[in-house]
């Protein structure tokens, strides 16, 4: 599968779940969205070799209070 | 995963809510949960009118579009930063939040910072020894609040998440910012010229803002502020997503517990506010920190002082704004 985090792009061989690919990444869930195919995933989802796979990054800074 | 409240496949999980819900479940549950967040602060009714100060980011633009929906009457208000670079982030910003105003047919206001003050983001971070997101910071809350009194909205409405608020606290908790902590909440009632300011999505994690965009197609600009990439709130925001990650709902019991003894920092005696003397707008000095900001700016590129921006009358500062309305 190809995965795609920001600027980054990593190749997988093998099919695993959307966790087992964040462990992998070394990102957290709560930090991004993961979209398989045009369609956001859960964590459990199953990804196949042939997925193109996007991690959204939610997390946004240099916050100003009002 | 399944949805909990229909058979189809769940998009989300939120673990502090032990929720999981489909696209077509999430919006409405959305919804329900900014509607309950308003009433429960007691932000706005349906006969306010309200200014939402829209970055083109996820947030702002999830905001004015949840406002809509619920039936608010909620315009925008984007001020161009002039921040250029390789991803012309001003420029992209700027038209994500004209695509959604002319999709969800509400006005959008748009100031510039270099006709205010003389000078672009970029230009002033050069010029001053403030820091980009302090002098973003001043302007914006200046523009904004003088926007919203001229043009005679009611509240102001921005988009500070549940990791927005819970990163500020802990800053302010680290650093013992008394003064910043007595007025952290998401509700500041209107007083001696400051209109009412709210944050209606105090309550939303940025992962659920950001899969309302997704699911309601609201086009926002994905890349960073450049200047925000080193910002130390990035930094809070990764150690509390690992808080979070190890005992899910932390980040939101941190904040509540805080709500409920944030009175323990009221200060007493808080500093009179009066009117600037160039501009009219509320300070606790003479001059108020944006007019000895432009002041400083444009000494500094040899530039006559703007008559539209000091020494002006009431009457005059109410055509300057309504002429940088778009």
């Amino acid at each position: 599968m190809r995965v795609r985090y920001g600027q980054q792009e990593y190749e997988f061989a093998e099919r695993m779940s959307v966790r087992k690919l964040l462990e992998r990444l070394g990102v957290l869930p709560e930090t991004v969205v993961v979209v398989r195919n045009g369609e956001i995933v859960t964590e459990d989802e199953l990804l196949d070799v042939n997925d193109e796979v996007e991690l959204i990054r939610v997390v946004s800074g240099g916050l100003v209070g009002v | 995963m399944r949805c909990r409240k229909c058979p189809k496949k769940a998009i989300i999980y939120m673990p502090e809510h032990r929720l999981a819900l489909c696209a077509a479940c999430y919006s409405p549950w959305f919804l329900d949960h900014t509607e309950r967040t308003i009433r429960k602060f007691k932000m706005f009714t349906r006969r306010d009118r309200i200014l939402v100060a829209v970055s083109g980011g996820k947030d702002s633009l999830s905001l004015w579009h949840a406002l809509h929906a619920l039936g608010y009457e909620a315009d925008g208000f984007y001020i161009d930063l002039g921040i250029t670079g390789s991803d012309h982030y001003s420029e992209q910003s700027k038209q994500r939040c004209q695509e959604l105003s002319e999709r969800i047919g509400r006005r959008l206001h748009i100031v510039r910072v270099a006709e205010r003050v003389g000078a672009p983001i970029p230009e002033i971070k050069d010029l001053t020894a403030r820091e980009a997101c302090s002098a973003c910071g001043l302007i914006k809350r200046y523009l904004m609040n003088r926007y919203a009194l001229e043009a005679e909205y009611d509240v102001i409405a921005t988009g500070h998440n549940l990791d927005d608020e819970v990163a500020v606290l802990f800053s302010n908790v680290l650093h013992w910012n008394r003064g910043y902590l007595a007025r952290q909440y998401p509700v500041l009632d209107e007083r001696e010229g400051l209109k009412k300011k709210v944050k209606p999505f105090v309550y939303f994690t940025e992962k659920q803002t950001t899969v309302y965009a997704l699911v309601n197609r609201i086009a926002y600009v994905r890349e960073e502020c450049p200047y925000a990439l080193g910002a130390t709130t990035l930094s809070y925001k990764d150690l509390l997503a690992q808080l979070e990650h190890q005992a899910p709902g932390t980040k939101r019991r941190f904040l509540d517990g805080f709500y409920q003894i944030r009175a323990l920092f009221a200060e007493p005696e808080a500093a009179a506010l009066v009117p600037c003397a160039r501009c009219g707008q509320p300070t606790t000095a003479e001059v108020c920190a944006y007019c000895r900001l432009i002041e400083h700016v444009q000494r500094r590129r040899g530039l006559a002082l703007a008559p539209a921006d000091v020494n002006t009358s009431q009457s005059s500062l109410k055509q300057v704004l309504v002429s940088d309305s778009e």
